[in-house]
Order: C-alpha cells, then structure tokens, then sequence
C-alpha cells in the first residue's frame, strides 16, 4: 500500500509497497495491513512503525489518519523520524507536555495526551 | 529649462534608485522560490485534511447533532473577517488587492444591514483599512519581527476565533488572503472557513459510498478535527500569501527596474543635446563677438 507522512510543512515521507504500518491510534495501538478496510483514526502521541525491509520509525505528538483505497495518509502537527530526534528535543517535548499539564484550563482529553507523550517519550529515552 | 547640473544630479539619482530595486528583486527572487516550494509542500496536508472533513461531513446523517464549527450557528447575522496581508510595502498591488475584494465584501455585509467584525493580519492590511472601516477593526495582529511563520502562529489564530466562537461572539467567519497562482498573477481569495463550506464535490467518484470505519465515533473525531482544519486553513493563507508577496515584489520591482533604466535613456539624450546646444552657443557667440570686430 501507498503510505504517506505529512505535516502542514512537508510531505516527510512517501513510499509504495509497503506491507504493515503500526500506528498509536487513540483506543490503542492499530496495526494497518495491505487491503485494509477504510478507516479514520486519531492518533496519540506514540511511535510510528513502518514495516519495510529495514523498519522506520517516527515519533509523532498525534494527528489523523486516513485510509482509503489502499493509501495511508497520517497528517500529523509534528513528526520526527526517531533518527533525529535528539535528547534536547525530547526534553523540550516534555517539558511543553508538562506546562500543559499544569494550565487550569486543560480539558481531560488534554491532560491525557500530554501524559501519555511523557510516557512516550520517557520510553524513547530508556532504549 | 535645467541647467547641465541639474540633469546631471537626476541621472545619478535615477541610477541609484534603480540599483536599490534591482537588488530587491534579486532578493525578492530568491525568497520567492523558497516560499513557493514551502507553498506546494503544504497543500497535500491542507487537500488530504479537506478530504478527510469532506468524508466525515458526507457520512453524518443527522446534521444537528454536528459539531458548530462544521454545521454553523443557524444563524447569520455577525461576520467576522481576517483579512491577512504583508507587513511590508513596496511589492506591486499586492496589498491593495486584498483590500479591495476585503472592502467590497465588507461593503455587502453592512448593507444588509449584519454586523461586522475585522482582525487584521499583518501592519499594512491594518493601515489600508483604517480609513474607513476603523470601527469594525477589533483586534490587530502582526508578526513583523518573525522571520519565517509557522504553524504555531497559525495556531494562535485559530485559538482567538474559536475562543469567539464559543461566546457565540460571531455566526460567519471568512479569511482574506492571495492564491499564488503564478510569478505575474495572484489572486484575492475570500474563503470562508466557519461554517466549513460545503465545497462542490469534484472528486465525486471518490466520495460515492465508501463505507468508513471510525474511531472513535465521527462526531469525537470531528470536534477535534475541525479546529485543526482551521488551523491548517489560516497556514495555507499564510503560504499563499508569502509566496505572492514574494511573486508581486519581483514583478514590481523588475518593472521600476525597467521604468529606471528607460528614464535614465531619456535624461542621458536630454543631457547630451544641451551639452551640445551649450558648445554650440558658445561657438555663435565667439564668432559673432569676431566678426563685428
């Protein structure tokens, strides 16, 4: 299936053949395979698996996913190809979810993501 | 009738002049070509993003339980209109432009007698419309001192309108801003962006009966989506825009450019015909004070 990686900035990655994409979608992670059904999906903060001969991985901070017609869109606020992201960034991350988690006027779906991407991220930083 | 002096100053400053609109042009050329790419790279995400609303928009049935943002407030009667310009001059109609379609929408508005409320992007958009719609201007914004725009600007923006949104502050909102279509032309859009506007299908075939599976349901995933396509709309403006900006300023000052070096065409043969009547004159007068000798 065609996949697709965008952000309001740039298409960050665009391939064909691909078999399998993992992706952290909101009521768990979902595992997309070639054919699937067509489907919409959020996306919480959490790693991005495309399966090729050699796996990339992404970090995304949530977005959408669209499937249709065997094509994967993700559109995604932010993303990031793990291979670059540094430890500052990830600290930077953290610490934006942490002052969200702080703000009074946060909502719980707010406070969720901003948990679940210290958790990410925290798990990004021990391997 | 100038003096030999006189045109030779003119010529000198024309000369300079059209350095300083050369050099803008240059610079202007290069900045366009990086706008434009940034331009093209983030329509996929605004086209696979109106898609996507397109698609849920289509599958919900009952279109009252809908979030606002997509359905409206059933009523129509408080415009809000951002108008987003460049905050620098010197480029072409490129601001007039936008004012013009802005002023002629904001003209309709108030003859049907709705109420209208303008926030302003960008300082010279803000200066062209004070005369004359002062009043309605409620909020100016301006990222003069940022030297590229990203989506979080864009963000703000949209966190403003639909904090007024959910005071029901407005029914209708609209955003101003230029397609870049090409170097030479560029063209004044007025979109409106809440309500979402139910576009003529053209891909219709792709829409037909794809039967979707949502998580979670359509209406969660809308109310969430919708502020992010709001978001997405104003940074494609803001990419449109820079692109234009960038488009129009080479195209103007590739024209003063032209306009100078024919001005100082003309003053140089000027300046040449009375270095010779000056010589010629002077000739007369020796031989004339000779011959009565």
């Amino acid at each position: 299936m065609q996949v697709d990686i965008v952000t309001p900035e740039r298409v960050l990655f665009s391939e064909k053949e691909i078999s399998m994409v993992t992706v952290p979608g909101i009521e768990g992670q979902m595992g997309i395979l070639d054919q699937h059904l067509p489907v919409v999906t959020f996306l919480k903060p959490g790693v991005i698996n495309v399966e090729k001969n050699e796996n990339k991985y992404f970090f995304t901070t949530g977005g959408v996913v669209d499937f249709k017609d065997n094509a994967l869109s993700i559109l995604c606020q932010e993303v990031f190809d793990i291979k670059d992201l540094s430890n500052e960034k990830i600290n930077e991350l953290k610490d934006r979810a942490s002052n969200k988690i702080k703000d009074q006027d946060s909502t719980d779906h707010d406070l969720f993501i901003a948990n679940t991407m210290i958790d990410e991220l925290n798990l990004l930083q021990s391997k | 009738m100038p003096s030999l002096k006189d045109l030779r100053n003119r010529i000198t400053s024309v000369k300079s002049t059209q350095k300083i609109t050369k050099a803008m042009k240059m610079v202007a050329a290069a900045k366009l070509r990086k706008a434009q790419e940034s331009a093209e790279k983030g329509r996929a995400y605004s086209e696979k993003m109106n898609l996507i609303i397109n698609n849920l928009k289509n599958s919900i049935t009952d279109i009252n339980s809908a979030p606002k943002l997509l359905a409206g407030t059933g009523k129509d009667e408080v415009h809000l209109c951002i108008v987003m310009t460049a905050d620098r001059g010197l480029c072409g109609g490129f601001n007039t432009n936008i004012c013009k379609k802005a002023r002629e929408y904001f003209k309709q508005i108030l003859k049907n007698n709705k109420k209208l409320k303008i926030i302003t992007v960008g300082s010279k958009g803000a200066d062209q419309l004070r005369r004359g719609f002062k009043d309605y201007i409620i909020e100016r914004i301006s990222y003069k001192n940022l030297k590229n725009i990203s989506v979080n600007e864009a963000s703000e923006i949209t966190s403003k309108v639909i904090t007024m949104f959910n005071k029901e502050e407005f029914d209708v909102c609209t955003i101003f801003y230029n397609k870049f279509k090409s170097v030479i032309s560029q063209e004044p859009q007025a979109q409106q962006i809440i309500p979402v506007e139910s576009q003529e299908v053209t891909q219709k075939e792709n829409v037909e009966d794809v039967q979707y599976e949502f998580e979670p349901e359509e209406n969660e995933i809308l109310e969430h989506l919708l502020p992010q396509n709001i978001t997405t709309q104003i940074f494609k403006a803001f990419l449109e825009n820079a692109a234009s900006e960038q488009g129009s300023r080479m195209s103007a000052m590739d024209n003063a450019t032209r306009n100078a070096g024919d001005l100082i065409d003309k003053l140089t043969i000027n300046y040449n015909r009375s270095r010779q009547a000056v010589i010629t004159k002077e000739l007369i007068e020796i031989i004339s004070g000779a011959e009565s000798l």
